[in-house]
């Protein structure tokens, strides 16, 4: 609460959520209570440090135990050659060539790490034995556009010119992104249509950032409540596309949103929650590759949060959206 | 999925994991939620299995931190928690942490109300004593028993749940329902005029049983037009 340009009014007394945005699941309101303080609904440039602690991934042996599921390290090459680091997660009892699922991690391109989220992208290893590699990029501001798309694309060539020694059928392999990492994920999509790149059987796209202009009703609903509000949104973008953020400059393959031409893309899958700013960016998308002869899938989660099913996993809605987005990835890649 | 209250404590040492842990409880009540999220929210803050079991009609169910049920284990363990005739418990192995009594006990008391074996709970007292309906001789009362002088003058702190502290002063604290979702409200003397937290907001000094003073936020952004950025709104 900053000083100036206040109205007063009563902050106490039990009431009701304010009629001009949806109010959140009750048990995800619950869970805001817990969770809020490992990620502010508001991220200014001076928390970026802070968030790169609180939202590191979790120890890979955390992430692995009581799964039958192997992970080694691979070096790949990113933008202008520079080397970074995958994690390739393959199931135990795997052989021969499986479906491969490219994963770009969340973070608002500013933070977060290839095993941040990745518990929900483990269980497509486990239960449907796809090859699962999880990558770095460089992150803003450090390396503001084109490095964390361009890493992106860089890893999608070299997972499909490595799929085979990577144990990948070439002629399954999707990409997925959750947040920044949607958005990143959507933006190589369109690149590799665009350059002759590799040909993927599916983009999944969890609440996918996608639009750095910031005009969307959604973006003004939730301003320092929630997670990522439209002031974490700003700093985002910035970080990422600095002065040209929001003007006539920016790539697609940056902020997908931007794309006019839609077709001949990937199978998509997008689930976003009512509550969030993201909303009504991934209805238009979807709406955008329909109206282009497209196939999308669209879940609008009544009540949820961004990214609520990394933050409260064990709630109702988290579950239904889990369970339902792995039944989309079962029927693209199971045998 | 690692214990939540674990992971937030790794985070902030100085944290307070009872509120989170009732702000928490409250909103499920609330909500309306139902046993199985009860234990489901129980399950996942603990890290461990959180199981429940009523006689009349004879009911078990446990849930897992993941939100999955579980097969009922056949028996009630004995260090459940029994209350309102229901037996409540979390499956710790080895001693328990530090939060464990607290989430039982929070767990026990939204199980009773969402069965039906006691009323919601009516506004806890730090509530009722800044609701704006509560009438003035309401206030005097509810003021009393939480210790405060009716001759003196106080001020209200409000914070969010996330706020971080840098120095936690003894004061008549409790969460409190808002339209912001659960704010971290304390109550303490007119001399105090700085709370070493953040973000934080602190009120004029009241007292004598008057209303509650205005707390000051933000009007909501009114339509979908790109607006002057405050790249440090919402902290200070």
């Amino acid at each position: 609460m900053p000083v100036g340009d206040h109205t007063p009014g009563f902050l106490f007394g039990v009431d009701r959520e304010p009629g001009d945005r949806p109010a959140f699941d009750p048990e995800l309101r619950a869970g805001l209570a817990i969770v809020g303080g490992m990620f502010p609904p508001t991220i200014t440039p001076d928390l970026i440090g802070f968030m790169r602690v609180s939202y590191a991934g979790p120890p890979l042996e955390a992430l692995i135990e009581g799964r039958p599921i192997r992970c080694e390290d691979r070096v790949f090459r990113g933008y202008r050659g520079h080397e970074l680091v995958a994690s390739v997660f393959r199931h135990e009892g795997a052989t021969g060539l499986r479906p491969g699922v490219l994963f770009v991690h969340s973070g608002g391109m500013m933070f977060g790490d290839r095993f941040s989220g990745l518990d929900r992208m483990l269980d497509f290893v486990d239960g449907l034995g796809v090859v699962l590699v999880s990558i770095e990029y460089r992150l803003a501001p450090e390396h503001p556009d084109p490095f964390p798309r361009e890493d992106v694309y860089a890893a999608l060539e070299w997972v499909a010119s490595d799929a085979e020694k990577l144990g990948i059928r070439l002629d399954r392999l999707l990409i997925a992104g959750a947040s920044a990492g949607g958005g990143l994920a959507a933006g190589a999509a369109l690149a590799a249509r665009d350059r002759g790149g590799p040909r993927l059987c599916g983009q999944l796209l969890d609440y996918p950032m996608l639009d750095d202009r910031g005009v969307t009703r959604s973006t003004h609903q939730f301003d320092g409540i929630g997670v990522w509000d439209r002031v974490s949104n700003v700093t985002g973008w910035t970080a990422v596309l600095g002065e040209a953020r929001g003007g006539p400059e920016v790539s697609p393959y940056a902020a997908p949103a931007r794309a006019t031409e839609l077709r001949d893309l990937p199978p998509a899958f997008l689930d976003v929650g009512s509550a969030e700013i993201f909303r009504d960016e991934a209805v238009a998308y979807a709406d955008a590759l329909w109206n282009a002869g497209g196939d999308a899938e669209l879940h609008v989660w009544p009540g949820g949060f961004h990214g609520f099913d990394i933050f409260a996993p064990h709630t109702a809605l988290s579950r239904g959206m889990i369970a339902t987005r792995k039944a989309w990835l079962s029927r693209i890649l199971a045998d | 999925m690692q214990e939540l209250l674990a992971r937030i404590h790794a985070l902030d040492p100085n944290a307070s994991h009872t509120l989170r842990v009732i702000a928490c409880f409250d909103e499920l009540v609330r909500g309306g939620v139902n046993t199985q999220g009860l234990l489901g929210a129980a399950a996942s803050l603990s890290g461990c299995v959180a199981g429940y079991a009523r006689e009349s009609p004879s009911h078990t169910l446990r849930v897992a931190p993941s939100g999955e049920m579980l097969p009922d284990g056949g028996c009630v363990p004995p260090h459940a928690v029994h209350a309102d005739g229901l037996s409540v418990w979390l499956e710790r192995e080895g001693g328990a942490h530090a939060n464990d009594a607290m989430i039982v006990e929070r767990l026990a008391l939204a199980l009773a109300i969402r069965l039906g074996r006691r009323a919601p709970d009516p506004l806890r007292r730090l509530a009722a004593l800044l609701d704006p309906n509560t009438s003035t001789e309401q206030r005097r009362l509810v003021a009393a028993r939480l210790g405060l002088a009716s001759h003196l003058k106080y001020r209200v702190v409000s914070l969010p749940m996330f706020a971080t502290w840098t120095h936690h002063p003894k004061m008549v604290e409790d969460v409190v329902p808002t339209r912001f979702g659960p704010m971290h409200v304390g109550v303490v003397g007119q001399e105090v005029e700085h709370i070493q937290a953040r973000p934080c907001g602190i009120g004029a000094a009241m007292g004598g049983g008057r209303p509650p003073p205005v707390v000051r936020h933000r009007p909501r952004q009114p339509a979908p037009v790109p607006p002057p950025e405050h790249p440090h709104r919402g902290r200070r």
